[in-house]
């Protein structure tokens, strides 16, 4: 029973529904604030970490890392803010309340090798990309957020966008790439 | 195969190991393919940050409402509104509490209020392993909050010797159950011999004594708490003071 319901709530996750997003946050938000008050952090602080840790989260079932698992979420989200923990602490140089010990995450949590707990500067290409990214219409963004992000093929795109044909969908893609060029273009020129 | 189309199959994890093979030379030969894959991939990335930061943004919203609704909410007693109510219940009570010194502190509602069972952080239970070993039988359990069956595997996972934290996650769903002495006896055992929940166990053990109304023992180990760590410190100290 229980197996099936985080299952569930992985598709609706996936999907990208709103209210599935924060019932999931506030269902762990406690579990998580209990868990972390062991080390010596600011409760803004805590869920500062609870908020990236569920990024990382959402991230990792939106690009497929996670793709289905029985754990419960709590234990997911409790393994990446361990990390993200542990490095904040090292920033803060503070000293753990308990012992901080990583053999506790341990050789489970396999995905937690793809975190980037720092991600690296962009590029001046990057920079321009994403300010021009933003000043395209808002059916270009989503549909290329669907397929580079989430991962959507040209037929999931079409089905969920309704288009009326994979090749409507493969030509607006195009088409606001070819836009996207043309305005980062004309800003070097 | 064109090479829009290749791009394509890249991105969306498609490529076959032959096709692969072609990517890869092309990326090596072609400038203008490998400007192409290179403009896909900061695309991608962009993508990436952008909907980060969008879903903290919207985090941060339900953060904001949580507080709200928790300010306007008496009725969830979260630690804030708990030590606001015992201020005052400590003003207000003090001529009832001079006639009523028989009852003392109404230690099944401060246990109540206090007691939220310590989350499965060790052991991760993924479908994928094929591990059937009675530690995943153990926290299987405890994560469904079954927690007879909890307790039975986790008496056995004692007698093997096997797990570290046996001894807290018994207490804790002792705590579950209601069997406060067993929760005690557990909790001094992880004390003793669990380094790494020593401060938790302090914790608990404060809350089991108080669910069997020993309020020395509760308040002793507060202190213990309190002195020692920093494991749920401001907690602790509002406890305290309302036992006082």
């Amino acid at each position: 029973m229980q197996e099936e319901q985080i299952q569930i709530t992985l598709e609706e996750l996936k999907k990208g529904s709103d209210k599935v997003l924060r019932k999931v946050y506030e269902e762990n938000r406690d579990k998580f604030l209990n868990f972390a008050r062991r080390y010596n952090l600011s409760d803004e602080e805590y869920i500062d970490v609870y908020q990236d840790a569920y990024i990382i989260f959402y991230d990792n079932i939106m690009t497929g890392k996670i793709e289905s698992f029985t754990s419960s979420v709590s234990t997911y989200l409790f393994s990446i803010g361990k990390y993200l923990i542990f490095d904040r602490m090292k920033k803060n140089k503070k000293k753990t309340s308990s012992e901080f010990n990583l053999s506790l995450v341990g050789k489970e949590d396999e995905f937690i090798t793809g975190i980037e707990l720092n991600e690296p500067e962009m590029s001046h290409e990057q920079k321009l990309l994403q300010k021009y990214f933003g000043t395209l219409g808002k059916q270009c963004q989503e549909l290329l957020t669907l397929f580079y992000y989430r991962g959507f093929t040209i037929q999931e795109i079409m089905e969920a966008e309704n288009y009326n044909s994979e090749n409507v969908v493969k030509s607006a893609k195009s088409r606001c790439m070819k836009t996207l060029k043309e305005r980062i273009q004309a800003q070097k020129d | 195969m064109d090479k829009e189309e290749l791009l394509y199959k890249f991105f969306s994890n498609q490529l076959t190991s032959e096709e692969e093979k072609t990517f890869q030379e092309l990326l090596e030969t072609d400038k203008e393919f490998k400007a192409q894959f290179e403009f896909e991939n900061d695309l991608k990335r962009v993508i990436k940050k952008n909907e980060k930061e969008n879903l903290k943004h919207k985090l941060i919203g339900f953060e904001k409402e949580i507080n709200a609704k928790d300010k306007n909410n008496p009725s969830k007693w979260t630690f804030k509104n708990w030590s606001i109510a015992a201020s005052i219940a400590l003003l207000v009570g003090l001529g009832w509490i001079a006639y009523n010194t028989f009852s003392g502190p109404d230690y099944n509602k401060l246990y109540a209020t206090n007691f939220e069972a310590y989350p499965n952080t060790v052991y991760t239970i993924t479908r994928s392993d094929g591990d059937q070993s009675l530690e995943r039988d153990a926290f299987a359990a405890y994560e469904a909050s079954n927690y007879e069956k909890a307790v039975t595997a986790f008496l056995e996972l004692k007698i093997e010797g096997s797990s570290t934290h046996t001894d807290f996650y018994l207490a804790q769903s002792y705590l579950y159950l209601g069997k406060d002495q067993e929760a005690i006896e557990a909790l001094k055992s992880t004390i003793l011999n669990d380094a790494e929940f020593k401060a938790e166990a302090h914790w608990y053990l404060s809350l089991a004594y108080l669910k069997s109304k020993n309020k020395e023992k509760a308040i002793a180990t507060l202190k213990g708490l309190i002195e020692n760590f920093d494991y749920n410190k401001e907690r602790a100290q509002a406890l305290l003071k309302a036992l006082d």
